[in-house]
């Protein structure tokens, strides 16, 4: 009646986990394109190098919408309990950079420091890590 | 009566939403990784319905159904919430 072995077709979770190894793989590139034109431009004096440098800014510039597109991609292969994760864990990121924000503005403004944007950045990446890990784990339960 | 029918077999979700999906697993001797693959979802997913931390949306309830020969209703029971 439930035949046993191998599936034919990928699971849902390895067709997943391949777009995260994609996405992984994309940041890794990026970072390094990123830490290339930091070096060249840091060390630039002729036009060849200025333009190397210029074209490789250009395209780290443009590689954060490409993670994005694979992490849609990404969301579009999970399961609809997956998603609600996902959904659950961009809505705490969203509200925690959100009163971040405000609470910086008003410290930067009150206290005439300026914040660095990365810190917002930083907070936002670290909630939705903390509320995907959070996820995660209580859903993982025994395996049966 | 079916014995995955009865008492502790029962799972309550948090909005009062009961299933008998761990016990009609049992009783089609399935694994809760074989049954994910059959649902085409993962293993948390079985997990998360299993112990009531997740109510499935109406096309994976029928899918559910329809593998294990029942009907929505005899495999959830919201215990008339909206009554």
């Amino acid at each position: 009646m439930y035949p046993r072995g191998k599936p034919a077709l990928p699971s849902r979770e390895q067709r997943v986990l391949k777009i995260i190894w994609a996405v992984i793989a994309l940041t890794l590139f990026a970072a390094l394109v990123g830490v290339i034109a930091a070096v060249i431009r840091s060390r630039s004096q002729g036009s060849d190098q200025d333009f190397l440098s210029g074209f490789l800014v250009g395209v780290f510039g443009v590689m954060p919408f490409g993670i994005a597109l694979f992490l849609y991609a990404a969301y579009r292969q999970m399961d609809e309990f997956s998603q609600q994760l996902q959904e659950k864990a961009c809505t705490f990121a969203f509200v925690m950079t959100m009163l971040a924000a405000s609470a910086g503005f008003v410290i930067a403004s009150g206290f005439k420091v300026a914040l660095p944007l990365w810190s917002l950045y930083l907070l936002g990446m670290a909630a939705y890590a903390a509320a995907v890990i959070r996820g995660s784990l209580a859903a993982r339960g025994g395996r049966e | 009566m079916a014995r995955w029918r009865r008492g502790a077999d029962v799972n309550e979700g948090w909005w009062g939403v009961n299933n008998h999906i761990k016990a009609l697993r049992a009783h089609h001797n399935l694994t809760q990784a074989e049954l994910a693959e059959r649902l085409d979802v993962s293993r948390q997913t079985v997990n998360a319905l299993e112990t009531g931390r997740y109510d499935p949306s109406l096309p994976l309830a029928f899918k559910l159904a329809r593998l294990f020969g029942q009907r929505i209703e005899e495999i959830f029971n919201d215990d008339g919430v909206l009554e």
